[in-house]
């Protein structure tokens, strides 16, 4: 099953990254395929970064499925999350150019959620990133924001955007992850600080992503704890920590 | 009590904390639950502020919050010397200040002339405000005067002929471009960076140096359009006053309260589509206020009247350092209107060049002109009337009043109003 969303994935992906590059190059003069934007042109381009993103998504799922332990199921629903989440946005960016790229990135998120659904610890992965889901949601609105802004402000938003990702990615390493949340929240924040919008989504990344990253600090020790207590058991659960 | 609700919700199947007590008991069972209630509630309303942070981004990111200024709508204040020949000249001519930015002009070029012409487009009038076409032609010569600075600026010596087509009134000018110095001048700079600033200006007064050089702007005799002063505080009072008075009859009158909001673009895609018409950006508010305004849902009509009428008596009455009017001998001849637009954006990039902020206010010859089309008593133009016959220096008798602002020094810059492309303004 994640070998099929793998490959409907990185196809999705693929198609959605063409699609980015058409509306692109020719979204002025084809305005009923691309939704009829007023700047096709950055619209495509970002579409072009998600269809990039959701193909290395795919990419990672297929050489997932071909490991003999699988994958994390923390880490399956992150990736159904991102391809959920391109699939749905995309219909926002290139109009009716995405009619095929975004259900195929739909139903890998779909298969790789059922997947997920079969194992008995999906309750609990689903609470162990049900925090870093919810910082990632301000970390996209910096990247939506940065698309209009000026270029300044687009590099802060952009810098922000990714770097409040990466201390997600990195929650556990407790100084890199909050070092990483500050750089990304406050300069976009700052800059903009009379837009209301960057302020206010900057104290919810940094209220967010602390109660992320300690939550990971408490689950990476209760975590450890369990190790100990009961290493055969624990191990399938997470091959994190094989 | 069911063994699991003892357990840390995150261990595996069978994976048992060492500090857990073995067996759940009645005692231990209340708190835990309560804990994993209390987590539950804690993370959902996480889950609802998260919700609320990408509703608060998505409308920022729809109305353009963080993009004062950026788009298709504002390319032509950044791209207008991008262009050659007498397109360079229209490309200038369309920054030109103009009533409610309807932009009513059209262009031709034909050869080495450029054809300006009243934009036929009924849609592109503000009939109730007004109703004889009086800023239409003010606006009008606003752009003919931003064409001759590009002329010159770029190469061509041009000759203006108004109204060359007795037939055709709405063929305002012509303008020859034959071979010339370039003169580019820094009025012929300041053309990106006239606007109309809605917003406070400093309680600074204006040097008289710097108001006679303006005055010395327009006509020396009574041929033509001249510039007449207002500063002494007693009559800048009156004026305020009138002002303020003139601003609630125009929102009182509903037809015209309706008439001006047509123009009002509060949606950022209409503005960037339309590239028209007044928006939160030029109002000249501070800016927190102007990102509310866009995040919040569109005013009525009638809180945007409220509003104008409030802004005119606290800001744009109080802080105007002088009132400035632009006479001419006759307010009904279009080519005295045509001078007299030519004389307004002069001043106003002379003015833009010295640090200078100028408002157009227009309150008071919109009443009186639609008092006169209403069959009206003529409060406002009977005030016009001793207004004028009551300030020093107004000149010739004959004289009216064109067209009326306010300058100073500003508090803050004035943001730029959305523009039309050339390709979409030439016949």
């Amino acid at each position: 099953m994640i070998r099929v969303a793998g490959w409907l994935a990185i196809a999705g992906g693929a198609l959605a990254a063409v699609a980015g590059a058409v509306a692109a190059v020719a979204g002025d003069t084809i305005p009923e395929w691309t939704g009829n934007k007023q700047a096709p042109e950055l619209l495509g381009t970002v579409t072009v970064g998600l269809g990039l993103l959701a193909g290395a998504c795919g990419w990672w799922l297929s050489r997932a499925a071909a490991r003999p332990a699988g994958a994390p199921t923390a880490r399956l629903l992150a990736a159904a999350a991102i391809l959920a989440a391109v699939g749905v946005v995309g219909f926002t960016t290139v109009g009716t150019l995405w009619y095929v790229p975004g259900p195929l990135l739909l139903a890998a998120a779909a298969l790789v959620i059922a997947e997920a659904a079969r194992r008995g610890d999906a309750g609990a992965s689903l609470r162990r990133l049900w925090l870093p889901m919810l910082t990632a949601v301000p970390a996209l609105g910096y990247l939506l924001l940065a698309g209009t802004a000026s270029p300044a402000a687009a590099a802060a938003g952009v810098f922000g955007g990714l770097a409040v990702l990466a201390a997600l990615v990195v929650r556990r390493r407790r100084r890199l992850a909050y070092a990483l949340l500050l750089a990304g929240a406050l300069p976009f924040a700052i800059i903009t600080w009379w837009s209301i919008v960057t302020p206010v989504l900057a104290v919810v990344i940094l209220v967010l992503g602390h109660l992320s990253i300690v939550d990971a600090r408490r689950t990476a020790s209760a975590d450890s704890q369990k190790i100990l207590v009961n290493p055969v058991e624990m191990a399938p659960s997470d091959s994190t920590y094989q | 009590m069911p063994d699991s609700e003892t357990r840390d919700p995150e261990a595996a199947p069978g994976a048992v904390a060492p500090s857990d007590p073995a067996p759940a008991s009645a005692e231990t069972a209340g708190p835990v639950a309560r804990r994993s209630v209390l987590r539950g509630i804690g993370l959902a309303g996480a889950a609802v502020v998260a919700a609320g942070a990408g509703v608060l981004a998505y409308r920022g990111y729809d109305q353009g919050v963080v993009a004062t200024g950026r788009g298709p709508a504002y390319e032509p204040w950044r791209t207008w010397r991008d262009h050659r020949g007498p397109a360079a000249a229209v490309a200038a001519a369309l920054l030109a200040a103009n009533p409610h930015n309807i932009q009513p002009w059209l262009f031709r070029i034909a050869g080495e002339d450029i054809d300006v012409y009243a934009d036929p487009d009924p849609e592109r009038r503000i009939p109730v405000l007004d109703p004889y076409d009086r800023e239409l032609h003010v606006g009008l010569g606003c752009a003919l005067e931003n064409l001759v600075l590009a002329a010159r600026a770029g190469g061509s010596d041009p000759q203006v002929r108004l109204l060359p087509d007795p037939g055709n009134a709405g063929h305002v000018a012509t303008v020859t471009l034959r071979p010339g110095p370039r003169v580019a001048g820094a009025e012929y700079d300041a053309i990106p960076h006239r606007h109309t600033n809605r917003g406070p200006y400093r309680d600074r007064p204006i040097e008289d140096g710097l108001l006679g050089r303006m005055r010395a702007l327009g006509a020396a005799d009574d041929s033509g359009p001249r510039l007449v002063w207002v500063t002494d505080p007693a009559q800048r009072s009156a004026v305020s006053d009138l002002m303020v008075r003139a601003a609630e009859a125009v929102t009182a009158d509903e037809q015209q309260s309706v008439d001006g909001f047509a123009w009002f673009r509060a949606d950022w895609d209409d503005i960037q589509h339309h590239r028209d018409g007044l928006t939160v950006d030029a109002q000249g508010v501070p800016a927190p206020v102007r990102s509310a305004a866009k995040l919040l849902p569109a005013q009525s009509r009638q809180a945007g009247d409220k509003f104008w009428v409030a802004q005119t008596r606290t800001v744009h009455t109080r802080t105007a350092a002088a009132y400035g009017m632009i006479l001419v001998p006759d307010v009904n001849d279009p080519a005295d209107r045509l001078r007299g637009g030519q004389l307004l954006q002069r001043l106003h990039l002379f003015a833009t060049a010295q640090g200078l902020a100028l408002q157009h206010m227009n309150q008071i010859t919109e009443r009186a002109d639609r008092e006169r089309q209403a069959g009206l008593a003529p409060e406002f133009g009977d005030a016009l009337r001793n207004l004028l016959d009551n300030t020093p220096g107004t000149g010739a008798p004959g004289d009216r009043v064109l067209v009326m602002f306010r300058a100073g020094y500003p508090v803050r810059a004035a943001l730029a109003s959305p523009r039309r492309h050339v390709s979409e303004v030439l016949r």
